[in-house]
Order: structure tokens, then sequence, then C-alpha cells
């Protein structure tokens, strides 16, 4: 804990993505009570339409009329619950199939890693095109589709760090005690192999985020809901680019470049403090 | 005057970002020619930043204060650029780590002829020819040259090291631990390799070792470190006969000794003080059994009791042996 | 009855060499039939130096090794063969103390999880009391001080006792000490030995006692068995084994023990490799005293007097009696 306390204080990238996701986190839970219009209320007057940003509509308006501020400040919560709920559904997943794997070894481990290794081997957004398709365009079913796609390399790496835990004394000491595997990667596995999960965790949402982005452009996403990645499919159907209206699809892009990049910078800095191949400069007695 | 090495008052502190610390509050010794000086003591007394510090190794952060006379220049504060001509030429050191200190992915002809190049100036031809040499000398067949070090023992990679050491002949070898990572019989080989090396080459020895029975078989005088400074040193044999620290004795008595079936071993109750600062006082007095009022009050000097033999304690008169 | 008898272990660990790992696996075999026993209340010494074997047969006699063979007989029954319940009855009677307790220790769990994991293990309702009594055993007092503490909190004799109290608390006969102070200074360590010791007397428990430092094994055991590249090749009473060696390589091992006072019998070159034993007696190839006989076939055991034994061809030839 000291040591991520540590790398934080020390990176101005780690301190940076904090600040992001920190803001977009209020945004999110505020979004609803500070946006100034009902992103669905569609416009009574025609010059409301497409209209470019003005003081009534700062970020302009789309081709009803809604209001693309209020939009994007919706989407900023259904964004983040959509990137944290399929990074979850990964990260445990991924973390119970690389535990077990790597714990059991043998037959198990080998039955396991080549079930993860044909997910890898597909194109994952081809996998969770079928995914959707086949169950429906929810926002349940595409957390769903993310998540089921991400979780193999949270299996990876929790199944090569419990390797190397699974040989520590301690876990030796446990099974000389006469506990059981379930007990071992419970009690002495799970714990140690946390704090990269989390690590893990943090880079999987930015992931997440961008792939529910590619799947509503691609027009997968929940159309019921103003996701950012919702709002430049609109964009697109609507002809935003060629007809110039900028202020369309330019806020939810930026808005979902500036998240990514935050957990970007997140898990980057966990890793170099989890990591200590990755440390630098450290004093030596 | 007839010493190769010439410590004064060594004094080594870490300027961490937390803490001082004083690894080494004042040492003082001397090394004759030839000569295998111990330095013994538990982990943490500052043996290997006093050794560190004599190699001019030591990381930025910390500050070393003294003098150290080798063949009669100061080296403690020479300017970089002349101290690498004394590091490795006039004074060397091994560490215990012998695969720390090899390069993994260069041969072992390569490493050990490349101080050759570049402090003496030899050519590549003859740098390798005299690393083979020196190999033979450590008894590690020359044509292991070309070897790397993952494809050496344990034990030959400490020969390996050492003969990287020797390469440019210097007067003193400091060897940190050499040994502890090996099994007894190449520990054996390597201390009786070094006492060979000793007399052919006129070396002379600094040994650390936390192990005061291995050291009583290589040294000829031990110094007893305890807390970043020296409490006792002696010729071996009276060391280990008259020993008049209480630290020393309490030490010799937590030795399990083959051949004599202790009742029970000696034990120092509490731990060594911390060193940011170090107590007022003798720095053994919170374990020590007999104190006084002196003792909590003024750090006791090294006090010459015979030729040879000097003992940083105030009450080691009354302490006689029983 | 003796606690423990073990007859004719084997243990071998496959090697995966390249692709013949695909095709057929070959085994290293690290411990080659090797019997003793252990009576209640006593403590045998397994010493030898690194890859001899002896911590390979300390982890089978527990039964957490695989690819083991021979008996290992505890209180009669074999372990090597007890399936669930009764499996987890014994590995509430033997329990192990490892070398690192920086490594033993789960870094994540408090003193208080630690200690009481056994209990939870074995489904026992831990009292308060019970853990208390652990720690207190283990000379940890008072126990609150060290309950709520994280292993890296500790030092490392702190650690180990911790260990030791985990050990304790099931009540168990049988421990299994593996080089359980070898990363201790010494005054540290001699308060473990000492603790080990005076724990045997009060709770009548049986050591098996794996060390490389022979010292140790003449303060702690009874008996010792020394093993070389798998094999036993001397075993007996302590003093016997350690004071009147019969076997060339217990003599020589003893020679180089520091402090010995013994003419020190230097053996050249490295341990062999033990996926290419040699044939004959396994020590030949660096034995001073090998004859032409000694490559043709292993040398049996010779019961030189009750309870001394040893493998070697020149004991096998009779010897006057008088």
């Amino acid at each position: 804990m000291a040591e991520i306390r540590e790398a934080f204080r020390t990176s101005p990238f780690g301190k940076a993505g904090l600040v992001i996701v920190g803001i977009f986190a209020v945004l999110a839970i505020i979004g609803p009570y500070i946006a100034p219009y009902d992103p669905w209320k569609t416009a009574d007057q025609l010059e409301d339409i497409l209209a470019p940003p003005s003081w009534r509509h700062p970020l302009g308006t789309d081709e009803l009329g809604r209001d693309i501020l209020s939009q994007v400040i919706y989407g900023t919560r259904i964004t983040l619950i959509i990137g944290l709920s399929a990074a979850a559904i990964a990260v445990v997943v991924g973390t119970v199939v690389g535990v077990t794997a790597g714990y059991l070894g043998g037959p198990v481990d080998a039955v396991l890693m080549r079930f993860t290794d044909s997910f890898l081997s597909m194109p994952f957004i081809v996998l969770a095109i079928v995914i959707v398709s086949l169950m429906g365009r929810s926002l349940g079913n595409i957390i769903l589709a993310i998540g089921l796609v991400q979780w193999t390399q949270a299996a990876r790496i929790t199944r090569s760090q419990t390797l190397s835990i699974k040989e520590r004394v301690f876990v030796l000491r446990a099974r000389a005690l006469g506990a059981g595997p379930l007990y071992i990667m419970r009690r002495h596995i799970l714990p140690n192999v946390l704090p990269l999960v989390f690590a893990n965790m943090t880079l999987v949402t930015s992931l997440a985020i961008l792939s529910e982005a590619f799947l509503s452009f691609l027009g997968l996403g929940d159309p019921t809901k103003f996701s950012w990645g919702i709002i430049i499919r609109y964009a697109f159907e609507t002809g935003a680019v060629s007809i110039g209206a900028w202020w369309y699809f330019l806020p939810a892009g930026i808005c979902i470049m500036l998240v990514v990049l935050g957990f970007s910078f997140i898990s980057n800095t966990l890793d170099e403090a989890l990591n200590p191949k990755l440390r630098r400069g450290q004093v030596v007695i | 005057m007839g010493e190769v090495l010439s410590v004064r008052d060594l004094r080594v502190v870490y300027r961490l970002p937390t803490a001082t610390v004083e690894a080494v509050g004042g040492v003082s010794f001397s090394l004759a020619p030839g000569e295998i000086l111990g330095l013994a003591g538990e982990s943490g007394c500052g043996k290997t930043s006093a050794a560190c510090a004599l190699m001019r190794i030591l990381p930025g952060t910390a500050e070393v204060r003294g003098e150290a006379f080798l063949e009669g220049t100061e080296i403690l504060g020479l300017p970089e650029d002349e101290m690498s001509k004394v590091r490795w030429r006039r004074i060397a050191m091994v560490f215990q780590n012998a695969q720390a200190a090899l390069n993994p992915t260069k041969t072992i002809g390569y490493q050990i002829a490349e101080p050759l190049q570049v402090h003496l100036g030899y050519s590549r031809r003859r740098a390798l020819q005299e690393a083979g040499t020196l190999l033979e000398r450590v008894r590690i067949d020359p044509k292991r040259l070309r070897d790397y070090p993952h494809q050496l023992s344990g034990g030959m990679r400490q020969r390996a090291v050492i003969a990287m050491a020797l390469a440019c002949r210097p007067a003193v070898l400091i060897a940190d631990e050499p040994t502890t990572a090996l099994d007894v019989m190449v520990q054996a080989q390597i201390i009786e390799l070094l006492k060979e090396l000793r007399d052919e080459y006129g070396l002379s020895l600094i040994y650390i070792s936390h192990d005061l029975m291995l050291l009583s078989e290589i040294c000829t005088r031990i110094a007893v470190m305890y807390a970043g400074l020296i409490a006792e040193v002696a010729p071996t044999g009276e060391l280990f006969r008259k020993p008049l620290h209480p630290y020393t004795r309490k030490l010799l008595g937590a030795v399990t000794k083959l051949g004599f079936r202790a009742q029970r071993l000696e034990t120092i109750p509490g731990s060594p003080p911390r060193l940011s600062p170090p107590p007022p006082g003798c720095r053994f007095a919170s374990r020590c059994h007999r104190t006084t009022e002196a003792c909590g009050r003024e750090v006791p000097g090294l006090e010459p009791v015979e030729e040879g033999h000097a003992v940083a304690c105030w009450n080691w008169r009354d302490d006689g042996a029983p | 009855m003796a606690l423990l008898e073990v007859k004719g272990l084997t243990v071998s660990y496959p090697v995966a060499v390249g692709l013949s790992a695909f095709i057929s696996r070959r085994f290293l075999v690290a411990v080659d039939r090797v019997s003793f026993s252990l009576p209640e209340g006593r403590t045998l010494a397994l010493v030898g130096e690194s890859g001899c074997g002896k911590s390979s047969t300390g982890l089978a006699v527990l039964g957490l090794l695989e690819h083991v063979g021979g008996e290992v007989l505890f209180r009669g029954k074999d372990v090597l063969r007890l399936r669930g319940k009764a499996l987890k009855e014994f590995r509430r009677r033997a329990q192990i103390v490892f070398q690192d307790p920086y490594e033993s220790l789960n870094p994540k769990m408090k003193v208080r999880a630690i200690v009481g994991e056994p209990l939870r293990i074995h489904g026992i309702r831990g009292d308060e009391g019970r853990l208390r009594r652990a720690l207190d055993l283990a000379g940890l007092s008072p126990p609150d001080y060290f309950l709520e503490k994280y292993p890296h909190e500790l030092s490392g004799g702190e650690r180990q006792r911790v260990a030791i109290a985990a050990a304790l608390i099931l009540d168990p006969e049988l421990l299994v000490l593996d080089e359980p102070v070898s990363n201790l200074d010494v005054s540290i360590k001699a308060g473990i030995m000492n603790l080990l010791r005076d724990l045997q007397e009060e709770l009548k428990l049986s050591y098996l006692f794996i060390t490389h430092d022979l010292a140790d094994s003449f303060f702690l055991s009874h008996e010792v068995a020394v093993m070389y590249l798998g094999v036993t090749v001397e075993q007996g009473e302590t003093e016997e084994v350690l004071l009147h060696p019969v076997h060339p390589y217990t003599k020589a091992l003893l020679s180089v023990a520091p402090g010995s006072g013994r003419e020190k019998v230097i053996l050249s070159g490295d341990v062999p490799d033990p996926l290419h034993p040699p044939p004959g007696c396994r020590f030949h190839p660096r034995c001073p005293a090998a004859e032409k006989r000694c490559v043709e076939a292993p040398p049996g055991e010779v019961e030189l007097s009750p309870g001394h034994s040893v493998r070697c061809v020149k004991a096998e030839s009779p010897r006057e009696e008088p």
C-alpha cells in the first residue's frame, strides 16, 4: 500500500490519471443534477436543429435539437458503468480461471489455458458482435459481451502470478498443515494476486470503454441510453462529419480519449508500484 | 610506516528521506602487508558499509568522513577520476553474491580481460592470455574462458570473481562474505585459495564475515564490530583465549561448537540500538549485563590492553575472566 | 517402537530436457533408498551439503512430494499411503518449520491469522488462550504485542518464533526442522537453538533436524545421518559419528567445518551432477582413499557398532575385534 501511495506521489502521470478519472466520476454521479437540459427533449424551434455551440446550447444540438452537452454529461454515467462493470466481469472471470489453472496445474491448467488461447485467437470485436446480436442490444448484454471478451488478459496475468506464488514456502507450509486447494487459493494465493488484478482492472476498464464506443459505433449499442459511443453513432448516422457539425461528435470523442488516458495512467502507475522490475532509483544500503 | 592501509576515524552516514543513519561511527584500523584482518559482526553492524566506503562505491545518499591511507595516499578525499585509477588497481573487492558481480551476457574471459585492457592498457590478445593464466591460478580450466557465468558452479563463479579482482594485482583485497552462500567444502577451497594468493601476490586481505569460527581459520587479527564501532580487536588466538569485551564474550558463547556440547548457548537479550541517531554512551550498554554510570554517558574508546589487543569497554578490567 | 520409521525412501523429480519432455520423462533421483528411525522425544539430524537430498527427505517424510518410493511409517502407519481423514490426522501431528521465516509466512496475514491458521484448517474452535499459549511457548511474550503484527514488522528471530508457534499450536509429536536457523544472526540463532532444546524437553517432541552445519547438529541432535548425493553414507549416535567418523566423506566434511580443529581434508571440484551420478560408490571420484572396487559396485551398509553404520567398502572388510 505504501508503495502505491509513493508511486502516485512521485508520478505526474499517476496524479493526472487520478484527477481525470476523479472529475469524470464526480460528473457521473451528479450529472443529472447539473445537466442544463433533458437530453431527450427535442427542439421547439427550427433554428435549434443541429445548431452550433451558442450561449443557450454550449455544445450545440443534434438533428432533433437535443442538447449535446446534456447528452455528454448523461453519457458519462452510462459509459463509466459499462466500463467498470465489464471490467469487473472480465477480472472476476479471468482471476478465477487464472488462479485455478495456475494452482492446480497439469491437465486443468492445459485445458483452461487452451480455452483462454482460443478466446485470444478470435478477433474480440467479432466475438462481441456475435454475442450482442444473439442476445439483443441491451445495456446488460453489452456489458456481458465486453466482459466476456476481455477476461483473457486477466487470466494470463493471474495465472503467471499464481505460478510464482504457489512456489513460495508459505504455500508449502499451508499444504503441510493439511490445507486443501480451495483454502490455499482463497487464503494464500488470492490476497497476493489481488493488487495485480486491481491494476489490471483499471486497464481493462479503459479497454472496455473503447470497446463500447466501437460496438455502439457499429450500431450494436443500446439505443435507449446515451453513452458516448451512441452519441458518436448518431452523429455518424446524421452525417455530422460531412456537413461539418463537429460539435456533435467531437465532445464525446474527447471525453472517451480523456477517460481512457486517465485509466491508462493509473494502470501504468500501479504497475510500476507493484512490479519491482519497473521500479527505478532504489536506494540500496 | 609498514602499513598498506591505515584507516582513521572512518564514518559513514546515510542521509535518507526519512532519517539520518550513522552506519559507521568512527572506525580506525590498519593493515600490515600480507596480513588478513577479519571484520566480524552481525548484520547491520556496519562492516559492509565500511568496506564499501574504502572502495568509494557507496550510493550518493552516503556521506563518508575520516581518512584512509592506501600505500601512503589518502583515498577518501581523492577526486573520482583519480580514485578510478586506484580502485581495482590498488584496492579491490569481492562480494557475497558472485552471480550479481558477473555480467550474464558476457563470457568469463571477456570479463576478466576487460579490466586489464581498461586499467593497464593491455592489448585484447594479451589481456585474454593473462585472463587464462589468472583462471588457471584460481584453479579453473582456462578452456572455460569462453563459458558464460551460468555455466559455472557457485564455487567456480566466486573464483572467477576473485580472478577478476586480482587481475590488476591490487595491494589490498576486501572479501565481503565471499563464501556465505556456498557449501563448507567449497568455502574451504576458496579460503585455501585466498591464503595461497596472499602468499604469492603479497596481498593484504580484509575478510568480512559474521562467522567467528570461520574468521579464526583464516585471519591473523580480528576486529569485532557492533553498531558501527569496533568493540574489540585482537590477534586471532588472543581473541578466542581472552575475549575482553562483553559483546565478544557473548558472541563466542553463542556459537555452537563441534566436540563441545554446551548446556545452553549464550544469548544476548534485546536488539542492537537504532543508529538514527546512535545512543549517547556505549552502544552495547542496553544489552550489557555489566554496566556502570559511565557506560550510558560516554562512548568508550579503543583502549590498548596488550600488543595488538584493544577493547572499547569502560569496565573490561573489572570484568575479568571467571 | 520408534515414532518415525523410514525404510528405503526414494525421491525423484521429473526433469524436462527440451523436446524429450514430450516423449519420455527423465527422473533425477534426489534421495536413494534412505532408511532411519526416530524414537520419541529424540532428534535425528540429516546433515550434508546442498543438493545431498536432506531437504527432499524432510518434505517426503511429511508426504509433501510426488514420485516418492519406500515407506514412511509414523506410529506404524505408512504416511505415503494415507488419504483423506487419516492424512489430515497425520498433518495435525507432524509439523514443519522452514529455513527462511521471510518466505514461510504469508506477508498479507497478521501473526494472529498465521498462528491460528492450523486451528482453522483443522476446524478446531480456536480460543484466544490457545493462541497465547503457543506464542508463549515460542518465547513471544507478551503475546498481545505480537498478535496484531504483520511479519514485516518483526525481526528475523521473531518471525522464526512465529513459525514455531504456528507449528506448536496443534500439539504435534514430530517437527521437521528444515535449516531453521541458517538465515539468522549468531546471537538470535542461539536463542532459537535454546528454545528448540527446551521445547523438546517440555513437550517430548521428536525432531527431524535438517542442517548443513555440523556444529548445530552436534548441539541439538542425538543421532546424525550424513548424506552425500542422495545416499546416507554414515549414521549413528551424534558423538560417535561426529567425534569418531569412519566414512571418508564424513571425515572430510568435519575437517572443513570452521573451528573443528582437525587437519583439513579439502576435496577438490564440486559435487557431481545428480542427473549423472558416478557408478559404484557415489563418493569415489572425490574420495581420497578410493580404490578399484569402489567403482565397481555401491558399498553396502555396514554396522560397526550397535546403531553406527557406514556405507564404505573399507568398512566392509572385517575389522579386528578386540
